[in-house]
């Protein structure tokens, strides 16, 4: 089939051959790498923030300069509750409760850390829903000792901030937790002492938590009754809807935990940016597409009279078209290979510059088998498409 | 092989325009293998349609073509050569170019076999000459090489002669004949009414 070839050839439009298998190299380089840098970075934003895996996360209401003169604002009413319940990524709401009884927590005279005394304050909520798993973190009543958990951030205000300013030692999370302090409550006109040691450092809760047992028990002696309002919730996420949560949060304007939230604003963002990058890309790569089928069904208009004429003198339509296959899968395939031999170079190149700011886990390189299929995707519907053009201009003799 | 026409007529054709016709419209018409057919008509007659309709590359046509055959290999049932009217050449390759395109699907003729046709018609300095550069004549004798470039049993030839003069038709001929005996084959040619001074087995006139 030497001669065929030769006559063949002549009918190809190599300038269009060349523009379709450069669009395709451009289409896939960028798809291709972008699909690489997603699956290299968003890691490193996902291993910071485990917010929107099923998960519970505290709200409260924004407190404005309108509020502070008007504390009412800031409780939750039975309404806002139930409607809060209501809504299909909540799964649970669960309360802060608080001690509603003065509070005053001193170390003790003999201990080896500077005398400090300082008014405090209660509150608790399931245990179950606390980040930290300890043992100790129980109350019975008739114990003399209170386990307290603090946020992890109080530690830090004091060592580098506080302890810095005056002189003191910077403390350990180790030592906090071996030192144990006199806690007095008063209330109703009657005061109690205990013991109390630090148990746990919270990094989701922004509060001095006591055992639920130990609260009720407290409250229910020492504690005001008429002071039962609500002003922060603890709700359970089912981990799907995000977006809506997100944007129900941002509507009634509870505030949410900032830090959580700014990873996945950045997550946000990086997805938004990338799929940019993938829309256009993936329309270069359309585009391309689109282009190779209008210059086949060009190439076969233009030679519509020797098609024909192969086919009179006894050439198949499948021995006609597969020039045709041949020659356009050729080029699209050296296109799909340099692309993704370029990608692969961008890819070291950018995991060469992120390695020097963070760990990468280098992830397993599935374009070759991407690029496969797409090249035996391109392959089908050039064999159909080549070959039904030529049955059609053959059944027009 | 035999061909037999059952009552055909091309679709585009009035029944008044093929009432004096001996091949339009006639019950049973056979051609059959190892004879010699002419069919002569005017222009407009469908003589061109005839062939197609035989050849199977136009398909609008009412009535019957059979191919009957005593041969048990089917693959062999059906082999029609065909030299067509408007000679189907491709102008881009050489005169050589032009019958080994057909000779590589079929591999019926050696390089020596070409060489002696081409030699015959006096073609040969000019084989590898681009084939747009060739007169009318000149290409009717290639085509017709190229159409003995596959074994056939019947070859269909329309007004192959149109363009020759004497000589080149006498040396066209005794080639064809040559080879239709070869194959065992028989022969349909059309023309517009003159028969050339060959004998043939059966006139016909659409």
């Amino acid at each position: 089939m030497k001669i065929l070839k030769k006559l063949q050839l002549k009918t190809l439009l190599p300038v269009q051959l060349l523009g379709y298998s450069f669009a395709l190299f451009v289409g896939l380089t960028i798809l291709s790498t972008a699909f690489n840098l997603y699956k290299d970075i968003s890691p490193i934003f996902k291993t910071e923030t485990n917010f929107f895996q099923k998960n519970t996360i505290a709200i409260s209401k924004k407190v404005t300069i309108f509020k502070t003169l008007n504390k009412h604002k800031i409780y939750f009413s039975e309404k806002e509750i139930s409607n809060l319940r209501n809504q299909k990524f909540v799964e649970k709401v669960d309360f802060f409760q608080h001690a509603t009884y003065k509070i005053k927590a001193k170390t003790s005279i003999n201990s080896s850390v500077p005398g400090l005394q300082t008014d405090l304050f209660f509150e608790s909520i399931p245990s179950n829903l606390i980040d930290v798993k300890t043992a100790q973190f129980v109350w019975k009543e008739n114990d003399n000792f209170i386990p307290i958990i603090i946020p992890e951030s109080y530690i830090k205000l004091y060592n580098f901030g506080f302890a810095e300013s005056q002189g003191l030692p910077v403390i350990s999370k180790n030592a906090i937790k071996e030192i144990s302090f006199n806690v007095a409550i008063f209330g109703n006109g009657k005061s109690e002492n205990f013991k109390a040691k630090i148990v746990g450092f919270s990094n989701q809760i922004n509060s001095v938590l006591v055992p639920n047992t130990f609260l009720e028990w407290s409250n229910k002696i020492y504690g005001n009754t008429s002071q039962t309002k609500i002003n922060r919730l603890l709700i359970t996420t089912t981990g799907n809807e995000k977006n809506e949560l997100l944007a129900f949060f941002k509507d009634k304007n509870y505030d949410i935990n900032k830090k959580d939230l700014q990873n996945d604003k950045t997550l946000n963002i990086l997805n938004f940016v990338f799929l940019v990058i993938f829309i256009v890309a993936l329309i270069i790569v359309i585009l391309a597409f689109a282009f190779i089928y209008l210059s086949i069904n060009l190439v076969m208009v233009k030679n519509q009279k020797l098609i024909q004429n192969l086919y009179s003198i006894g050439y198949s339509q499948k021995n006609i078209s597969k020039f045709y296959l041949i020659s356009t899968s050729i080029v699209s395939l050296l296109s799909i290979i340099v692309a993704l031999i370029s990608s692969h170079f961008i890819r070291n190149t950018y995991l060469d510059k992120l390695n020097q700011y963070f760990t990468i886990e280098v992830n397993a390189n599935y374009s070759i088998l991407t690029a496969l299929i797409i090249f035996i995707l391109l392959f089908l519907f050039f064999k159909v498409y080549i070959l039904t053009k030529i049955n059609k201009i053959v059944d027009d003799i | 092989m035999n061909i037999c026409l059952n009552n055909l007529k091309p679709s585009y054709f009035e029944d008044s325009e093929i009432v004096n016709s001996e091949v339009y419209g006639i019950e049973n018409l056979c051609f059959q293998e190892g004879y010699k057919y002419l069919i002569s008509a005017h222009s407009g007659k469908g003589k061109s349609s005839l062939l197609n309709f035989i050849y199977g590359t136009n398909k609008k046509f009412i009535g019957e073509i059979n191919f009957s055959s005593q041969i048990s290999n089917p693959s062999k049932v059906k082999q029609l050569s065909y030299v067509f009217q408007d000679l189907k050449l491709f102008e881009e390759i050489t005169v050589l170019q032009n019958i080994a395109l057909k000779n590589e699907l079929t591999q019926h003729k050696s390089a020596q076999e070409i060489k002696d046709y081409l030699l015959a018609f006096n073609l040969w300095h000019k084989k590898d000459v681009l084939l747009k550069k060739m007169s009318y004549g000149q290409r009717q004798r290639i085509a017709i090489i190229r159409a003995l470039c596959q074994p056939f049993n019947f070859l269909l030839l329309d007004e192959p002669f149109s363009h020759l003069d004497n000589e080149n038709i006498k040396i066209a001929w005794s080639i064809i004949k040559k080879e239709v005996a070869l194959n065992n084959a028989g022969l349909i040619m059309i023309s517009l009414g003159n028969n050339y001074g060959i004998a043939f087995d059966k006139v016909l006139s659409l």
